[in-house]
């Protein structure tokens, strides 16, 4: 009489530790997030950094400038919501979030910049 | 069949709890400063009453609101609480540093107006008056009871950042979370761990605050920095910044830019990082073994110094270790 190697429920185990890895891999990486930072900086000054993978929920700011700037941050990223610049250049530069994208009001001489170091959770100094 | 389906089904709840990312929060502010927090297996319940308990802490033991501090540097007295608390380490550290941890150079602090927007270098009489009215030595403490003398104030915003990290740990603790992280601006506080993992703290880059100088892998504990770039201003190239020395009411001038600290308790972490600063790292070792705390000292040029219990948590390019 032949023997199988495997029943239906070995290989249904099998499956299972499948999907458990995969899920372990998909909680890691959900966990870390992208590591992406905003820097918002005043004539080369960083005035603010925020940790973008850790907004929750969308909120605005201002920057004093040369002239005053409204940022709004989202867990998509962070734009130039308003300035009272003549051009309106910054507005149009749209959400920033991915790591290496710059927007800058030159009137205001504010710009923003997206980094990305590394994977931490929190940040000291 | 049943026997596969009852692990699949442990292997699924088991994965599901894991999967759970942290809550998130990070648009508060205390203590003068951005107030971060994520947590793991607790929500937004527990982070409003950690932020709750930190405002309340801010109450007690900022000279600017009316609690604790505050009565005490317009008289009053002091038998408990927060700032009764932290006073009495305050006064420790300063006989542990000879007076180079000083929480009564307010007068001082002021004069050089690095609160303004026009921070100034002060002239030479108003500055030896300011340290008249400074000096731990005139902080009295008898039948369990603190009062002031001599007009000196007291300032404890050297503590407050880390004790507000202790404080939201507190509740973390009680909460039931799993583990937990806070950051009120440049102290941090971790508890647990996320998802089984430790927690990786970045310290920044005196020289690219978009940076990480490096990485610190830890758990239940708490980090501070102290850096003369956090507050500073150049005058003819020369650079004056808000870490003063008690013993000449000028910034302190030594071969450090950033002194990081490890430590249980997150008030001492946060009091340690200036203490050290002023210090030196070669002073600071004794007391940082006194208070079982370890530290990463950034020098001016660059180089980074790590104390021994440190180097394991440490990942950065290039340290020395120190003895």
């Amino acid at each position: 009489m032949k023997t199988r190697m495997f029943k239906k429920a070995d290989l249904f185990i099998a499956f299972a530790v499948l999907f458990a890895a995969l899920c372990a891999l998909l909680a890691i990486s959900l966990a870390g997030g992208n590591g992406r930072t905003a820097v918002i900086e005043y004539r080369g000054e960083t005035v603010k950094v925020i940790d973008l993978d850790s907004v929750a929920a969308p909120y605005t700011f201002t920057v004093e400038g040369d002239l005053e700037v409204v940022m709004e941050v989202s867990p998509q990223g962070i734009r130039f919501a308003y300035s009272p610049c003549p051009d309106k250049l910054c507005e149009r530069f749209g959400t920033l979030g991915k790591k290496g994208q710059v927007a800058v009001c030159m009137p205001a001489g504010i710009s923003v910049r997206i980094t990305g170091e590394g994977e931490y959770d929190g940040v000291t100094g | 069949m049943k026997k596969a389906a009852l692990v699949f089904l442990l292997l699924a709840l088991t994965l599901a709890a894991a999967c759970r990312r942290p809550y998130e929060n990070n648009v508060d502010f205390a203590m003068g400063a951005e107030v971060t927090q994520k947590l793991w297996g607790a929500g937004e319940e527990t982070a409003e009453k950690a932020l709750a308990a930190i405002r309340s802490l801010e109450e007690e033991i900022s000279y600017r609101k009316e609690g604790g501090a505050a009565s005490l540097n317009r008289g009053g007295e002091l038998t408990g609480g927060d700032a009764f608390d932290i006073i009495q380490k305050s006064i420790e550290l300063w006989r542990d540093t000879d007076g180079a941890y000083d929480i009564t150079v307010l007068p001082i602090v002021e004069l050089w107006g690095f609160d303004t927007d026009e921070p100034h270098i002060p002239g030479e009489a108003e500055l030896s008056a300011a340290l008249e009215k400074a000096g731990t030595e005139k902080i009295i403490c008898e039948n369990g009871a603190l009062r002031l003398t001599g007009g000196v104030r007291v300032d404890l915003s050297a503590a407050g950042k880390g004790a507000a990290c202790g404080k939201a740990v507190e509740i973390y603790m009680a909460s039931g979370a799993t583990g937990g992280i806070v950051t009120v601006g440049g102290s941090v506080g971790v508890f647990g761990t996320k998802n089984g993992s430790p927690f990786r703290v970045a310290v920044r880059s005196p020289f690219d605050p978009s940076a990480a100088a490096a990485v610190l892998t830890l758990t239940d504990t708490y980090v501070s920095t102290s850096g003369s770039y956090e507050k500073h201003f150049f005058v003819s190239g020369a650079e004056y910044h808000h870490l003063l020395d008690p013993s000449t009411g000028y910034p302190v001038m030594n071969e450090l830019i950033s002194v990081t600290v490890v430590c249980a308790d997150g008030a001492l972490s946060d009091m340690l990082s200036s203490a050290c600063f002023c210090l030196g790292a070669e002073k600071s070792l004794p007391l940082l073994k006194k208070y079982s705390a370890s530290a990463l000292f950034i020098k001016r040029d660059g180089s980074v110094l790590v104390t021994k219990e440190l180097a394991p948590c440490v990942e950065c390019d290039s340290y020395e270790v120190l003895p």
